[in-house]
């Protein structure tokens, strides 16, 4: 392939636009298919993003350049790693942004269907989730309790069988 | 206690002051995002989800995440097609578990490293407690013993029967296999190569009726397996 070089104008939900190598922009899988749907001259003006916005799509690019040497990810959905402790230093570094961010970057990754990306971030929140009680998870995300007190003591029962041998405990 | 994750705290990211105050909020995720999180969570954790919300309650007990969550931890239901729910199913198979399993699945959902399976079971026949018996007239003989064990516990748990009485449970829930001439005709539908009769003895006949009632429905690969209750001394 000849593309190595060149750029692929992206615009983003608030106008701006960026200029990608078209090997970066490959990573997502929503963008290749576009890229190969499209004729060259119909690329001139870039391809808009409706759902991306400039700030978010700086970090997917970004994401994207550190890992356009990854080997694409297992297509089999068995195959894929339930693990969470193995995201590497740099991508836990890319992750420590404001959960707004962490959220936006999801829905972005997912609308660009960047599977790496995704998991990523997905792990990230899973992260953030694991070893909090209800209430901790709730204020971590800014959820509101929409339980009656009836309800909330029926999850506590439903989940007795779970938490009475825990070792972690409430 | 401070439950600030230290995850956007630590880190004011010059890159974000810069964004549209609008940003998504765990909320605005749709739920096949939010499954995709969930799906590399605990049992444990899972549960605590389930507190969260009306929404998270409802999408943290989606069988998809418990059927995988089964499929890690207790092998046996893979094949199984069971009319409960996944979720009800786990956690069946959880508490069909001696305590000493069900300790290491607790223990590796910190680092949610796959459990090994247990070592098996020697399967010998008991002389005593010949109170009920519950036959499978006919399983594939190739099934692996554990298998049968996982089915019938996946099938049969019967919460109201057996789990409330799972002390007895776990001392009588013998399995064993005889094997049976092939016929023609079932072993060239399945392609095996014969058939087992499985007995499962309960100290109690309510309970082989109750699980009887249940696992009446128990197919494999397709084909209903059947099961009668026999030595029912009532």
């Amino acid at each position: 392939m000849s593309g190595d070089h060149d750029m692929v104008k992206l615009i983003s939900s608030d106008g701006h636009t960026i200029e990608v190598p078209e090997d970066i922009v490959r990573k997502s899988q929503t963008l290749q298919n576009t890229l190969d749907d499209l004729a060259k001259d119909q690329l001139e003006n870039g391809i808009p993003l409706a759902n991306v916005t400039h700030a978010i799509l700086t970090k997917v690019v970004e994401w994207c350049t550190h890992h356009k040497d990854d080997p694409p990810p297992p297509e089999d959905d068995d195959a894929r790693t339930r693990r969470t402790d193995d995201i590497t230093p740099w991508d836990a570094d890319f992750c420590k942004v404001e959960q707004t961010v962490l959220f936006e970057l999801i829905l972005a990754a997912n609308y660009l269907d960047i599977k790496g990306l995704l998991d990523l971030c997905c792990k990230t929140v899973a992260n953030m989730i694991k070893g909090k009680s209800p209430e901790q998870i709730r204020q971590t995300f800014n959820i509101k309790n929409d339980f009656t007190p009836e309800e909330e003591e029926q999850v506590r029962k439903e989940n007795e069988w779970c938490e009475e041998a825990g070792s972690t405990g409430k | 206690m401070a439950a600030t994750p230290s995850l956007q705290t630590t880190t004011p990211d010059a890159c974000t002051s810069s964004l549209a105050p609008a940003g998504a909020h765990a909320d605005d995720l749709p739920p096949e995002l939010l499954l995709i999180i969930f799906g590399f969570l605990d049992p444990v954790t899972l549960n605590r989800v389930a507190g969260v919300s009306r929404s998270w309650r409802q999408w943290a007990r989606d069988p998809v995440l418990w059927k995988t969550l089964s499929a890690r931890h207790f092998p046996a239901t893979r094949g199984s097609r069971p009319s409960t729910d996944w979720y009800k199913l786990y956690r069946g198979m959880f508490l069909a578990q001696v305590p000493r399993k069900r300790a290491a699945i607790l223990r590796a959902t910190d680092s949610t490293v796959d459990v090994p399976p247990l070592p098996r079971a020697r399967p010998r026949p008991s002389t005593r407690g010949r109170l009920a018996t519950l036959v499978f007239p006919r399983l594939p003989f190739a099934v692996d013993l554990d298998e049968i064990r996982g089915l019938a516990s996946a099938h049969g748990f019967v919460l109201q029967a057996i789990i409330r009485r799972r002390r007895a449970w776990r001392g009588t829930d013998r399995v064993w296999s005889h094997p049976r001439p092939a016929r023609s005709a079932t072993s060239s539908a399945t392609g095996l190569d014969a058939w087992a009769e499985v007995f499962i003895r309960f100290h109690r006949p309510v309970d082989a009726l109750a699980a009887a009632a249940h696992l009446a429905d128990l197919t494999f690969n397709g084909i209903r397996v059947g099961v009668a209750c026999r030595d029912m001394h009532l």
